[in-house]
């Protein structure tokens, strides 16, 4: 659930979502559920994560939430057809762990922050 | 910053953070034991003393720093 | 988009516990990893979102995430028990749960409190 994905330098980076009419994380009302920003926003990290140890000559391994910290959302979630962006900053990283902030925005406007980390 | 000043600063972030009693964050106890530190938790640490003294610890670092008198150490020097 | 059926059903509910199955008939199974199940860790957050609005009668959504604590994973296949406190303040609810293993309360999987509305 990345579309696009773009390094800043070693510590953020940004990504997109165009939310598609079969998007698994679809409401009956045609909103995006909370759970499926999560989504896009841990797959982020992945890619991120993932990509910074392929740079470094490290395996790249399959990636997990750890914990999800100081999330607060703003209702109401996007439609099909709207963008997410992300920016996602790496706050610290030990061994396989890394905790990243992030917040998604859609036309300009924060629909959810967080904190999170990744294990991999 | 003063040393006094950063620890006095460490020890009410890390006790608000990780829920403990200031009066158990002495000097000469051990971190992880005193703020019931796991793997993610010390991530948050990390965090936490980078986000608000600028500090970067790095992971080869962190089985050096076993009390909290060591963290100030490494966390002052590097200020 | 609901869950149940899907990624889990429920065995039994009272006001200790609700008993949960973790079923694999979720087309997610096929990439989350070939070969290699494993429950997304957003998608157990959506599952207690489903148990809270069942029990409540409400359509809630998650407002804010205090913690979620992922402890160990989740696998279709699991029984689980999903302990929650539900407290509804004018607005909102607030909502403390675990996930821990039906057969095994020390194998804790997930910790959450939240606010949902």
């Amino acid at each position: 659930m990345v579309d696009g994905f773009a390094l800043e330098d070693e510590q953020n980076c940004s990504s997109t979502l165009t939310i598609s009419d079969d998007n698994m994380f679809l409401d009956e009302s045609g909103r995006l559920a909370e759970e499926g920003i999560l989504e896009h926003i841990a797959q982020t990290a992945a890619a991120y994560v993932g990509h910074l140890r392929k740079q470094a000559g490290e395996e790249v391994n399959m990636g997990y939430i750890g914990d999800i910290k100081r999330c607060v959302v703003s209702h109401p979630m996007p439609m099909a057809g709207d963008t997410l962006t992300t920016r996602l900053t790496i706050m610290s990283q030990v061994g396989n762990i890394t905790m990243v902030a992030a917040e998604t925005a859609v036309n300009g406007q924060t629909k959810m922050t967080c904190r999170m980390k990744l294990a991999n | 910053m003063e040393k006094d000043e950063m620890i006095k600063k460490m020890v009410s972030i890390l006790a608000d953070e990780f829920e403990v009693d200031a009066e158990t964050i002495q000097p000469d106890a051990n971190i992880k034991e005193t703020m019931h530190l796991d793997s993610l938790s010390l991530v948050d640490m990390v965090g936490l003393v980078n986000e608000e003294f600028g500090v970067e610890i790095k992971t080869p670092d962190l089985p050096s720093l076993k009390t909290f008198a060591d963290l100030y150490d490494y966390v002052y020097t590097r200020m | 988009m609901s869950l149940i059926h899907l990624l889990y059903d429920i065995i039994s509910a009272d006001q200790e516990a609700v008993l949960l199955k973790m079923l694999d008939n979720h087309p997610v199974y096929q990439g989350h990893f070939p070969g290699n199940p494993i429950t997304p860790g957003v998608l157990s957050l959506r599952m207690i979102r489903e148990c809270v609005c069942r029990e409540t009668g409400r359509p809630l959504h998650y407002a804010a995430i205090k913690n979620c604590r992922y402890v160990a994973l989740i696998r279709p296949g699991d029984t689980l028990r999903l302990q929650r406190q539900i407290t509804e303040n004018e607005g909102s609810v607030t909502v403390k749960a675990t996930l821990s293993d039906a057969n095994n309360p020390d194998d804790l999987r997930l910790q959450l409190e939240a606010e949902m509305r």
